[in-house]
């Protein structure tokens, strides 16, 4: 064989090469409490007060006043790095993750933390441990008690709604939807978009217990009345009885009108990108239940595998999806490497589980 | 490799920033294209660009930007396009879409990617036109002209025509161009920004210091505009960069056009010389702040001055890349390319060096720090592999090294091992690799593996010994692939030299392998472990390509069942199967059977271990066949539910495994009452058969027909299904099965499929559509059928008996099938009546359609043995009234009787009327049946006598039983009559014979007596049915007897037949005492009763009796 030079080979590498060469340091950030809103924006500065409905911020700028159902997240100065990693992946629903990062969490530094950021643990351990038991569907009873004893110990945590909520849902997952909807209750309290939760919530049970029509009108009078609310809060609790109304159509085999309720949400510009994986998934599912819509319904589950894949329960709800569809249409190294994906991210996940066994090697 | 020019589009511009508000929708779409992109899923990306194209919800904003994902996406197909002229309209049809893009004038980082993604795509068709022009046969120059047009419009397209003092860019056509306007406009947001800086230079001195205390500081910059002014810095350098990226691009296009000028051309060295300049300047004017990109460029100066020829000038270029010390992917490898065209440019100058002194130094330059980078194993590599740039590397290092050995004195006897060392192991894993340079680094390894000693302090670890050994594997697989070559162009003489050449490598191969598996015997590393059964694998194939069949079969199951997970286990124990297989094929009978025992335990190992895959699905098979050939239905139908529900070959193997179930429950049915099992078994059988024939052909892909050997499996287990329905009276179903476009096998005659065009499936397809037509009164389809059926049946000698063969098997699976209805638990329903009338009413059509209109002898007689099946069923009397049967045999002896006058007919030609004649005495046989089966004896006994008057067909069997059954059943139906005289002459005459010259009948004495010998001669099948013959021969003789006893009432000659009849029972139970076994026995006893009783005896005693009368003294 003639000697010959490779000319091309590394042009694509100069070019990132030559992007590397040119990225600036990032600032280092000063340890101030930061709370992350809904829309994206963020508030810095010293909380000074807290409770389930608001929290009280000093910034440079005065005192400031934010309420519960606009907040994303609230991350403490000084706080561990894994806190806020696990919290991250608390929002990501990713209870398994959250709570291998808890462990990174030095015992000495956290015994010397604040007691705010000591509590905020404690939310972080309860809800990584509920959303687990909810996502492997075992040791649900535990994560009950996790939860109702943090309810109980923190009733003027901000969290406090959250995990009330979670404490329905572990009901509900336990097959007790009277209890769950009585925790649910309990957000009816608070601020009105979630208060308008409870009642998404409420309908979401009776859609656990296929009761479609009832479910129906739950949502569409919880969409009724977030579409009061201003700010991000209000949209995000109509979108998500917009999406609950939908999976309420596919169940009663109007798949077509669920996509086009689905495709109106899409068609904004409104959408809190963690909610999307969500949304993308209710589309796939209506557009899997139309006959020769396969590929539309792929389209639908990649854009939550490769773009809305935050959130652990909706992304492995779309590798699910992938695996069969692929397979339906007749790509098997695809559905394979789905499946790998499903298997190695989630192997715990009820998406997992509903996989055929896998293949020996 | 040449695809990766187009990588820099997809780094940096593949993701398409917006240039408006987007929807969630669009914003997710974008994304997802950019996803998709990035994990090379170009035929996802276009579902998504087509769906969006008429998905009116998205803004005309967001589809203007789908040309350019398209064209992303088909640049990314064109990939994977292993054909040239499809991967040209690709990239064609992905550049059209790129203009139409253009044409929307986009701006800003759009441009950027578009113009930039275009002339990325141009110089990729400029390769393109390159590479085919190597190709034979083809025009090299129009082709090197169209690949420098392609490089043209590239460079035009890349390269910038702005001029530093050009103020204003009016109309941006270019990549370059883009980016510069980018980056002026940023230039002036940041002054705009930021304060100038003071023009003049500080004056010297106290006053200088004083001026200096008062000038004003810069004004403070607020938060948010320093936030902007970040942002703007970083968009500036990330323009800078792109910048010289597009500037690299415009030298690269260059470089590969000079490349399409004829070498040593003017225009080739101009235009090389243009690229080279671009890269020095960038090498030389941005080494200090765009370092990698002026390293990179360094090396394509150095590379095109070596393009040059200008070696020395190359070398000294490339020289501070040769001690770059990073570890990271891009350090590692552009040090690899700087060494690698050092190499080239020393082993030539080396080579043109007047002295050796000058050449040494030269080959010196390799120094301990390049060995060491060059000897760095594959699997450290940031690829973990040997890509074409490291293979060449380590090749040009190991000539390298090997000629710097030769050039040291005897003296240096040490340095000159250790270099041959090195250059051997380099070699080595070149050779290994199995891809570029391979040849000439197996050679350079064969060559100093002779040069160095044994104990060369070469490298003597596992993995290194299992390297040789793989050499040894590869230099053998390499003449296997000649011999073949030469067997296939049919090269004899050379083919046989090659193979025993071959030969000779497979032996000195399986030594080395073998050394290699003894020296790491004990091995415990995992790589070690590794290494040695990579060995293994080696080892089985070889002992299988020797015949070493068990040797091969005990490598391969240890690889299975201690390293499953090994690499090449699989393939081993695919090897074990296959030399199981052998053995038990050829081995003796008691070797075979131990080999089979081994087999089905290697086959069942491997379907636990890969029940999905491939490998299971061969041991499936394997497991199958033992079960057909040991007729185990029960076992069949378990390897059915057993196979992988998700194994892609399920629907063959079950397609298979369900024919072979029918054809055993068929068999099943007709075998003998003491051994057929139970009905509901067979129902069973039949049942899963269906399930599972319906299941496997619903499971076929629905897009083309199957081809090779599995369309014969297909379409064998489509006709088995079509048979079964056609059994069940489904008429919807046998049509939907036999027309079905992908496995119907009338489809198949139809598309003039070869595996039905001949052979027995052929034969089977063809009747069973011929039935199934005729019974749906399809009548031109049904006289399709029977052309091809003819054309079936060939041209030859043997081709008309062929053809009467299959139709009196179509005749006698319809006879079958109307038995089946005339004695079912239906059978005297009117739906079943009305199936087998409407089954009667359709080939009655038919054959009076053919018989009119097709006077071919083969038709004819098909109508004549047609009606005669569906007149003489025995058990058809419920479907098939008497009346009716009747007819059919008169139609049937009429068709004959046609057929034997067309022999006489002037008008029919002679190669016809020959062909009768070869008929005739089968015609006269099958007349004198249909005579006989309607009690027309005389004229059944002319033809009998036409048939015994000829010698040669005196000795035939047939005819003579058929003549012995013709005179008896005369001579019942004249005692019947009355006529004594008449029936005494016949019925002697069928036990004695009849000679009347010419005519000769031997009678059943005749028969039995000629039978004896050949009865009685041994054990095979043969024998056993003319020991049949012999009884029954025996048995008539004495009904004969008794029948004629019967006729004289009564007188000394009803006793002496009566006495006569009794002998022929006893002497034959005297000389065969077992009579034939207990169905003869039986027979035999029964007619000795008859025969008692007619002497007076009235409880007749049987065996019993004449044993006593026998044993007790005679009468006085």
């Amino acid at each position: 064989m003639p000697f010959h030079a490779i000319p091309l080979l590394a042009v694509a590498i100069v070019g990132v090469a030559v992007a590397t060469a040119f990225q600036p340091a990032a600032a280092e950030e000063p340890a101030q409490d930061r709370v992350r809103l809904l829309d994206g924006s963020e508030i810095r500065g010293e909380i000074t007060d807290m409770s389930p409905n608001s929290l009280t911020l000093e910034t440079k700028d005065g005192s400031s006043s934010v309420s519960i159902e606009a907040v994303r997240e609230v991350r403490f100065g000084g706080e561990p790095d894994g806190l806020r990693d696990a919290r991250t992946l608390v929002l990501r629903r990713d209870g398994t993750a959250a709570l291998a990062e808890l462990e990174t969490i030095d015992a000495d530094e956290l015994r010397e933390a604040d007691a705010e950021i000591r509590d905020d643990v404690s939310f972080v351990k309860a809800a990584a441990t509920a959303l687990q038991a909810l996502a492997t569907g075992t040791d649900l009873a535990r994560g009950q008690k996790l939860a109702a004893d943090f309810v109980a110990a923190h009733p003027r945590s901000v969290h406090l709604y959250a995990m009330q909520e979670l404490l329905g849902d572990l009901l509900a997952a336990q097959g007790r939807p009277v209890d769950a909807a009585r925790a649910y209750d309990a957000l009816a309290g608070g601020p009105p978009a979630v208060a308008v939760r409870a009642a998404t919530r409420k309908a979401d049970l009776q859609f656990r217990e296929g009761r479609f029509a009832e479910a129906q009108r739950g949502y569409e009078a919880a969409a009724k009345a977030a579409a009061g609310i201003k700010g991000k809060a209000g949209l995000r609790s109509v979108r998500q009885a917009d999406l609950g109304r939908a999976r309420c159509l596919i169940s009663q085999e109007r798949a077509a009108d669920a996509v086009a309720a689905v495709s109106a949400i899409l068609a904004g510009d409104d959408a809190d990108a963690a909610t999307l994986g969500g949304v993308f998934n209710v589309l796939g599912a209506a557009q899997r239940a139309l006959p020769g819509h396969e590929q539309d319904a792929l389209i639908a589950f990649l854009t939550v595998d490769l773009v809305h894949n935050e959130v652990a329960e909706d992304h492995a709800e779309a590798l699910f999806n992938l695996v069969e569809l692929w397979e339906q249409v007749n790509f098997p190294e695809r559905a394979r490497e789905a499946r790998q994906a499903l298997e190695t991210t989630y192997p715990q996940s009820p998406w997992t589980k509903r996989l055929r066994p896998a293949k020996a090697s | 490799m040449v695809f990766r020019a187009l990588g820099l589009a997809f780094f940096g511009l593949s993701a398409l920033p917006p240039a408006f508000a987007e929807s969630n929708l669009e914003r997710s779409s974008a994304a997802l294209l950019d996803a998709l992109a990035e994990r090379q899923m170009p035929d996802a990306m276009l579902w998504v660009i087509d769906r969006a194209r008429v998905d009116d919800s998205l803004s005309a904003d967001f589809r203007a930007t789908l040309p350019f994902r398209r064209a992303e996406a088909l640049i990314g197909l064109s990939r994977t396009e292993g054909d040239a002229a499809r991967r040209a309209a690709l990239l064609d049809d992905a550049a059209r879409s790129l203009d139409a893009f253009l044409e929307g004038h986009p701006s800003g980082d759009q441009a950027i990617a578009a113009y930039t993604q275009k002339g990325n795509l141009l110089i990729q068709r400029g390769l393109g036109a390159i590479e085919q022009s190597r190709r034979p046969g083809q025009d090299a120059t129009q082709l090197g002209n169209a690949a420098i047009g392609f490089f043209e419009r590239a460079v035009a397209c890349l390269k910038g025509s702005v001029t530093p003092d050009q103020k204003q860019i009016a109309a941006v056509t270019t990549a370059e161009d883009a980016v510069i306007k980018e980056l002026r406009g940023i230039d002036e947001q940041i002054a705009a920004i930021k304060p100038p800086a003071s023009g003049k230079a500080p004056a010297e001195g106290k006053a200088a210091e004083g001026k200096a205390k008062s000038a004003k500081p810069p004004p403070r910059l607020s938060i948010a505009q320093q936030k902007e002014l970040d942002r703007l810095e970083e968009l500036q350098q990330k323009y800078r960069g792109q910048l010289l990226s597009t500037r690299i691009l415009v030298g690269a296009a260059l470089y590969e056009k000079s490349k399409a000028f004829p070498a040593g051309s003017k225009e080739s060295a101009a235009t090389l010389a243009e690229s080279t300049e671009i890269f020095k300047t960038i090498a030389e004017k941005y080494a200090a702040t765009a370092a990698t990109a002026a390293a990179y460029s360094r090396f394509y100066w150095g590379r095109n001055l070596a393009a040059a020829g200008m070696h020395e000038q190359a070398a000294e270029v490339l020289a501070p890349l040769l001690a770059i010390d990073g570890r990271s992917p891009v350090a590692v490898a552009l040090r690899a390319k700087a060494v690698n065209t050092s190499l080239e440019c020393w082993l030539a100058t080396a080579a043109a060096a007047k002295d050796p002194a000058t050449a040494r130094r030269i080959l010196e330059r390799l120094d301990d720090g390049l060995r060491g980078f060059v000897l760095t194993p594959a699997e450290r590599l940031p690829g973990r592999r040997l890509d074409a740039e490291w293979l060449a590397l380590k090749f040009r290092a190991a000539t390298a090294l090997d000629e710097l050995a030769g050039r040291l004195a005897p003296p240096e006897r040490n340095a000159r091992l250790v270099l041959q060392r090195d250059a051997r192991k380099l070699a080595i894993e070149v050779a290994v690799a199995n891809r570029d340079f391979s040849k000439e680094a197996r050679d350079l390894a064969a060559r100093l593996g002779k040069d160095l000693p044994a104990d060369a302090g070469a490298d003597r670890s596992v993995a290194a010994i299992v390297a040789d050994a793989r050499v040894a594997f590869t230099a053998f697989q390499e003449k296997q692939a000649v011999v073949k070559q030469l067997q296939a162009s049919g090269r004899v003489a050379e083919a046989e030299a090659a193979a025993t050449s071959a030969a000779a490598d497979r032996d000195a191969a399986i030594a080395a392998v073998e050394r290699a598996v003894a020296a790491g015997a004990e091995a415990d590393s995992p790589a070690d472990v590794a290494a040695v059964n990579s060995a293994r694998v080696m080892l089985a194939y070889l002992m299988y390509e020797a015949r070493r069949y068990e040797e091969a079969a005990a490598i391969g199951g240890l690889l299975m069942e201690q390293h499953p997970n090994a690499v090449g286990s699989r393939q081993a124990a695919r090897v074990a199967l296959a030399s199981l297989q052998q053995l038990a094929a050829q081995a003796p009978p008691g070797t075979a059977q131990t080999a089979r025992a081994t087999l089905a335990a290697c086959a069942e190992s491997m379907v636990r271990l890969w029940p999905a895959e491939a490998e299971g699905a061969d041991a499936w098979s394997v497991l199958l066949n033992a079960a057909i050939e040991a007729h185990d239905a029960a076992g069949i139908v378990s390897r059915i539910d057993a196979f992988p529900k998700d194994s892609p070959r399920r629907p063959e193997f079950i397609l298979r495994a369900a024919t072979a179930l029918r054809r055993e429950a068929q068999e099943a049915r007709r075998s003998a009452a003491e051994s057929k099992p139970d009905d509901a078994v067979i129902k069973g059988w039949n049942a899963a058969a269906r399930a599972a024939l319906d299941d496997g052909l619903a499971a076929l892909p629905a897009a083309a027909p199957p081809a090779g050997q599995s369309a014969r499996v297909v379409l064998s287990a489509a006709l088995a299904r079509g048979q079964m329905a056609l059994e069940d009276g489904d008429r919807e179903t046998v049509t939907r099965i036999l027309e079905h476009p992908v496995y119907g096998p009338w489809a198949a005659v139809e598309r003039g499929d070869p595996a039905v065009l001949q052979g027995p499936l052929a034969e089977t397809t063809l009747t069973v559509a011929l039935r199934h037509f005729i019974e749906t009164e399809q009548l031109d389809k049904a006289q399709r059928a029977m052309e091809a059926l003819e054309k079936a049946a060939g041209t030859g000698d043997e081709s008309s008996a062929k053809l009467s063969a299959m139709y009196l098997a179509m005749g006698r699976d319809l006879q079958a099938q109307l038995e089946s209805l005339g004695t079912g638990s239906q059978a005297d329903t009117p739906e079943v009546r009305d199936r087998a009338r409407r089954i009667l009413e359709g080939f009655e059509k038919f054959l009076e359609g053919v018989s009119k209109r097709d006077p071919k002898t083969s038709s004819q007689i098909w109508v004549a043995t047609t009606y005669f099946t569906l007149g003489s069923g025995t058990g058809t009397g419920a479907v098939v009234p008497k009346p009716k049967a009747e007819q059919y045999l008169d139609q049937s002896a009429a068709a004959f009787g046609r057929l034997l006058a067309r022999q006489d007919d002037p008008q029919a030609a002679a190669a016809e009327r020959a062909d009768i004649a070869s008929f005739e005495p089968s015609i006269r046989l099958k007349i004198a049946g249909i005579h006989r089966a309607r009690g027309r004896w005389d004229e059944a006994q002319e033809q009998m006598d036409w048939l015994l008057a000829d010698s040669r067909r005196q000795n035939s069997l047939d005819v003579q039983l058929q003549a012995a059954d013709l005179l008896e059943a005369a001579g019942k139906a004249a005692a019947a009559a009355g006529d004594s005289s008449r029936a005494d002459t016949l019925l002697r005459e069928a036990a004695a014979g009849r000679t009347a010259p010419p005519i000769v009948a031997w009678g059943w004495s005749g028969i039995a007596t000629r039978l004896s010998r050949q009865a009685f001669a041994g054990v095979d099948d043969k024998a056993a049915k003319a020991r049949e013959m012999f009884f029954d021969a025996r048995l008539h003789v004495a009904d004969t007897l008794l029948a004629r006893a019967r006729l004289g009432g009564s007188g000394p000659d009803r006793e002496k037949r009566l006495d006569a009849a009794k002998t022929a029972i006893a002497m034959t139970r005297k000389l065969y005492p077992d009579l034939g076994g207990d169905a003869f026995q039986h027979r035999f006893e029964k007619l000795l009763k008859a025969i008692q009783r007619e002497q007076g005896a009235a409880a007749p005693g049987g065996f019993a009796q004449l044993d006593a009368e026998s044993a007790s003294p005679a009468s006085p």
